[in-house]
């Protein structure tokens, strides 16, 4: 650490409506259209255009058969979710972002925390660089906000979003207090990190009814009536931090492949695909990190909402020693299917986690030799993962996998694959 | 739970490829993680160099993907730019944040489709070329007074399979 002690400053780099900017970087014609992105199996909008919100009432979350009509009257075009095209852009997002600062947090797929501590710059023009650089290089549209703590960063970004005097870049660190507060009066607490609708209504019944009432209400008494996090929160929000950037990567604990059915399912063979399927991807993810998994877990059930009772079981299986190997982790799966499919159920979604999971190292080896074939196999699962990546995602799989996926996710509006799939890129004319 | 990218990475460090990334294993075999980012991507300086090669083999990322984050891909489809060697089939690696110039390969949305050219400025005259032997039949596209052109991108190489 310095030893000159600096104010800690942080900013925040949110793309703005980012699944409908990544539609848009590749159909500049929809430049000022509403776009809305549909959730996986188009069951609802999950993302918006700044245009679609403005035209039509749209709620997050509501279904999209209950708003179709309406929306295309309006012209709002739709788009199924391309989480392949959002992944991509988000990298390069992200990657743009790491030559601003020494220390980055990707916080989510389009925000990233960017340690601006001891960088001694005029923030509003090096957010503006900040902010030209990603519209340059990936042609997603962003807004920053700098604090001196994280959750000042986050409300910086949200007035450099809704303000357009900030024309896209809020820095509150050189903010003079009169016009800081004059701001924070006028946000309602909603728009604070971490502060949701029911604990708002709950702080509205004190009298704390805006930011800044917030900012000034007394920690202690906070704690005592709201308990530690919103103490934590009250002293964010005065400039101390509390949660630094979190600067090394968790081990993950677990991969998970799951997914919806595009349509119900209640076929033994139909779900054994599907399994399949799901171990295949589950495994190829655990072995791109070099882990192997110690158990394996599978569930399937129907949808909550279905007229049927519900019906929803899970079964884990620990394994004789770790594998990253794909048959294996296939086959204790379909035991496991075997042993929680019930029949006359109609299957909405199912899946497998691959959990314990340890690095290559840590490996043992186990009195049954369940590796015995190891190498060998390890060298078949790099070859069918390297066919994968080069060829389409699928074109090499287990046996039992199936050949129609007619369980795989609805998408009807979905886009080209623009940057990872040769056969769906853009073409030149 | 946050994602973290790795500190201390000079964002060409990063060696992102096109399409899902095969990286030719470095010979220190580490994975670079926030741990060890300092012994990392001193081994890093130390292998790469701007050349085009990576750890004693010829990378064709570091030569033609000068900036990963704002280069795409794109093939061509029609024949209007043969004479500049961009033939149906050719790949082209577009950057995104290169500077267009007179002179330049641009990719520009048109209409509704992306076309490629090249782009002539003289003046006030704006205008989008194709490279023809039959020029004739591939007349200029000309912008004037209010149009607006939108330049996508510029196209720094092209890639034929013989």
């Amino acid at each position: 650490m310095a030893l000159i002690p600096t104010k800690r400053v942080f900013a925040l780099c949110d793309a703005n409506s980012f699944y409908a900017s990544c539609e848009k970087v590749f159909r500049p014609d929809l430049e000022g259209k509403p776009i809305v992105v549909l959730s996986n199996n188009d069951g609802c909008v999950v993302a918006q255009s700044k245009e679609a919100k403005e035209i039509l009432e749209i709620y997050m979350c509501r279904p999209w058969h209950e708003l179709q009509d309406d929306a295309e009257r309006l012209g709002v075009i739709c788009f199924s979710s391309n989480y392949e095209l959002y992944g991509n852009m988000s990298n390069r997002f992200m990657q743009t972002l790491s030559q601003f600062t020494f220390r980055q947090e990707v916080y989510s797929i389009d925000e990233s925390f960017l340690d601006m501590t001891g960088i001694n710059r005029d923030y509003s023009k090096y957010g503006l660089e900040i902010k030209d650089t990603v519209k340059r290089w990936t042609g997603l549209p962003i807004c920053v906000g700098f604090g001196h703590s994280k959750t000042l960063a986050k409300l910086a970004n949200h007035i450099a979003k809704k303000q357009d005097r900030f024309n896209g870049v809020c820095d509150l660190t050189t903010m003079s207090p009169s016009d800081l507060d004059q701001i924070m009066e006028s946000l309602p607490i909603s728009k604070v990190w971490g502060i949701g609708s029911r604990l708002e209504l709950k702080l509205n019944a004190v009298g704390i009814n805006n930011v800044l009432r917030l900012k000034r209400a007394d920690p202690k008494r906070i704690r005592d009536e709201f308990g530690v996090l919103l103490e934590r929160t009250i002293n964010e929000l005065n400039g101390q931090v509390m949660l630094d950037m979190e600067d090394r990567l968790p081990e993950a604990k677990q991969v998970m492949s799951s997914r919806s059915f595009g349509a119900r399912v209640s076929d033994f063979e139909e779900l054994k695909q599907a399994i399949a399927y799901h171990a295949g991807m589950a495994a190829e993810r655990m072995r791109a990190k070099g882990l192997y998994t110690n158990a394996i877990y599978v569930f399937a059930q129907n949808s909550p909402f279905d007229k049927a009772a519900f019906y929803g079981k899970s079964l884990t299986i620990g394994l004789p020693s770790p594998t990253d190997n794909t048959m294996q982790i296939n086959q204790a799966a379909q035991w496991l299917l075997k042993r929680i499919f019930k029949p006359g159920i109609y299957y909405q979604k199912a899946g497998v986690m691959l959990m314990g999971l340890v690095p290559k190292a840590g490996q043992q080896g186990d009195l049954f030799d369940y590796n015995a074939n190891h190498i060998k196999k390890t060298k078949l699962m790099e070859t069918m993962d390297a066919l994968n990546r080069k060829y389409a995602k699928g074109t090499i799989r287990l046996g039992g996998e199936g050949l129609t996926k007619d369980w795989k996710m609805r998408r009807n509006f979905k886009s080209p694959n623009y940057t990872g799939n040769w056969n769906e890129l853009p073409r030149l004319y | 739970m946050p994602i973290i990218v790795s500190p201390n990475l000079p964002v060409n460090a990063v060696r992102v490829s096109l399409h899902p990334p095969h990286f030719s294993l470095p010979l220190y075999g580490g994975k670079v993680s926030a741990a060890q980012s300092r012994w990392a991507s001193a081994a890093q300086d130390y292998m790469d160099d701007d050349f085009g090669v990576l750890g004693g083999r010829l990378d064709l990322n570091v030569r033609f993907v000068t900036n990963p984050p704002s280069t795409f891909v794109m093939p061509v489809d029609g024949d209007s730019m043969i004479k500049a060697g961009l033939f149906p089939g050719t790949i082209a690696i577009i950057d995104k944040n290169a500077d267009a110039k007179s002179g330049s390969i641009v990719v520009v949305w048109y209409g509704d489709k992306y076309i490629v050219k090249r782009l002539y400025i003289k003046g006030n005259i704006v205008k989008l070329r194709s490279e023809h032997p039959k020029i004739r039949e591939y007349p200029p596209i000309l912008f004037k007074g209010d149009d607006e052109l939108v330049i996508w991108g510029v196209v720094k190489h092209g890639i034929n399979t013989y």
